[in-house]
């Protein structure tokens, strides 16, 4: 009887261990680490000491037996590889700030108009022209509005871009002359306050400090740190409603008692910004 | 057969696999202390307990070489090296009627032949494996071929290692309990 046992057990216990061998890992992974330490946990002290006399007798290879000259290959390969896993760190950064960038116009803007994201490769000053590596080859055309994180207007593309490259007009250069914008009341008043002030038309001008100046009524309900807005018809209609600056400083013209001035800072200094948005103007469509 | 002694002599092939049989490593290949046990069982002792000899040292050895997953804990897959000495004992079971018994070059001759034979098994079973359940599989990029090779080679050194411990297995042969010469095989 128990000799038949046997010879059943064989055949049984290699199907088991078939059907065992083919399960997923999740599934052996809880069980078969725990059956593999009560099996070693008695043979460690044995293994150890064992491996200490292999190691004596056949010592493994390691920095200390290797010669200088591999020591220093080796160190500047891992220096090497470090400056480059730094460098993809930094790029994969970058691509993200990007990614993020896009998708913040996307949803602000609509899907007709395309968005070109672009490097300022030659700076200008805070009203001087920024050269950017995005030409008629990507689609910028002259008057292509020009913008930073998401929503800032920093100026616009000149007119006869180049293939690869394009001018910036910053938004406060002179030779962009007068805007129209609005005056919008800042949220940070709370969204009840602002709801209840209506929105101010202004024509602004740059002045020689590179800020803009513009006349409101003297009754004008404008607080310091409300937003100002393009609003202006000569511009592409996708660079309406982006953000130029906030109100700086609001004071009366002594010239026109009834009249009070403004003065709007730049939300940001064109010359300090290294990577851009440009809107371009959806393609035209062909005539059936 | 007693089991007590096959079970001790089993820890301290498996200690010394992992511990100290690296020391004999040549090309990244090493031999093995628990092979030659089990080819020694396998010619010596009764055909069943060849069998749950080579049941056990397989099964052993699947419990003491994890695979590496990336980012996660290990597995030991049960049962490709189980399988493979079971192939090798059944195989070595059919030939040990042409083999001599207590010879030395008889072990290695059967050493190397159980080794292919359960290399053969152990890939074919992990191959088996990769393709209904995926990874992980205990061979790099260079593919099944290259572990089917590094078994072969094993088995070559272990071969090789069997001349020695052979002599001193045969040595031992009174206290392991096998049957005499004239039963062996009725089992």
């Amino acid at each position: 009887m128990a000799l038949r046992f046997h010879i059943k057990a064989v055949p049984a216990t290699a199907a088991v261990a078939l059907v065992l061998s083919l399960l997923p890992a999740r599934w052996i992974a809880p069980w078969s680490a725990d059956l593999s330490a009560i099996l070693w946990i008695p043979l460690m002290p044995a293994a150890h000491v064992l491996a200490g006399a292999r190691a004596w007798l056949r010592p493994p290879m390691g920095p200390g037996v290797i010669d200088a000259g591999s020591a220093a290959r080796i160190q500047e390969e891992r220096d090497h590889y470090r400056g480059l896993w730094h460098s993809e760190r930094l790029r994969v950064a970058d691509l993200e700030s990007q990614l993020r960038l896009v998708a913040t116009l996307s949803q602000r803007s609509g899907s007709e108009e395309g968005l070109v994201v672009a490097r300022v490769v030659r700076e200008g000053d805070s009203a001087r022209a920024s050269l950017i590596d995005a030409g008629t080859a990507h689609g910028v055309q002259g008057g292509n509005p020009v913008i930073a994180l998401g929503e800032v207007l920093l100026g616009r593309v000149a007119a006869n871009p180049d293939r690869w490259s394009c001018i910036m007009e910053p938004i406060n250069s002179p030779s962009i002359g007068r805007i129209e914008a609005v005056i919008t009341p800042s949220e940070a008043g709370g969204m009840a306050s602002a709801s209840r002030r209506r929105s101010i038309r202004v024509q602004l001008a740059v002045d020689s400090d590179g800020f803009w100046a513009g006349d409101i009524d003297a009754g004008s309900e404008v607080d310091l740190g409300d937003e100002v807005r393009l609003d202006d018809p000569t511009w592409p209609a996708s660079a309406r409603g982006l953000r130029l600056g906030a109100v700086a400083w609001i004071g009366r013209k002594d010239e026109q008692p009834l009249r009070g001035q403004i003065l709007v800072r730049p939300a940001l200094d064109s010359s300090r910004v290294a990577q851009v948005v440009i809107r371009t103007n959806p393609p035209q469509e062909q005539p059936p | 057969m007693h089991r007590l002694v096959f079970i001790a002599a089993m820890l301290i092939g498996l200690v010394l696999d992992a511990s100290f049989v690296p020391v004999l490593e040549v090309g990244g290949v090493r031999p093995s202390v628990l092979l030659v046990l089990v080819v020694f069982v396998c010619l010596c002792g009764e055909r069943d307990a060849a069998k749950w000899a080579a049941i056990a040292g397989g099964l052993s050895l699947d419990l003491s070489n994890p695979v590496v997953l990336s980012g996660a804990p290990s597995i030991y897959v049960v049962g490709p090296n189980l399988l493979g000495f079971l192939f090798g004992a059944q195989l070595l079971g059919s030939l040990r009627g042409v083999l001599l018994k207590r010879s030395v070059l008889a072990m290695a001759v059967a050493t190397l032949l159980f080794a292919a034979a359960a290399a053969v098994v152990v890939v074919f079973v992990w191959s088996a494996r990769l393709w209904i359940v995926g990874p992980p599989v205990p061979w790099d990029s260079s593919g099944a071929r290259s572990m089917l090779w590094s078994l072969a080679l094993s088995g070559v050194l272990s071969s090789l290692l069997a001349l020695p411990l052979g002599w001193l297995l045969i040595r031992s042969f009174p206290m392991w309990g096998f049957p005499s010469v004239g039963s062996w095989g009725r089992r």
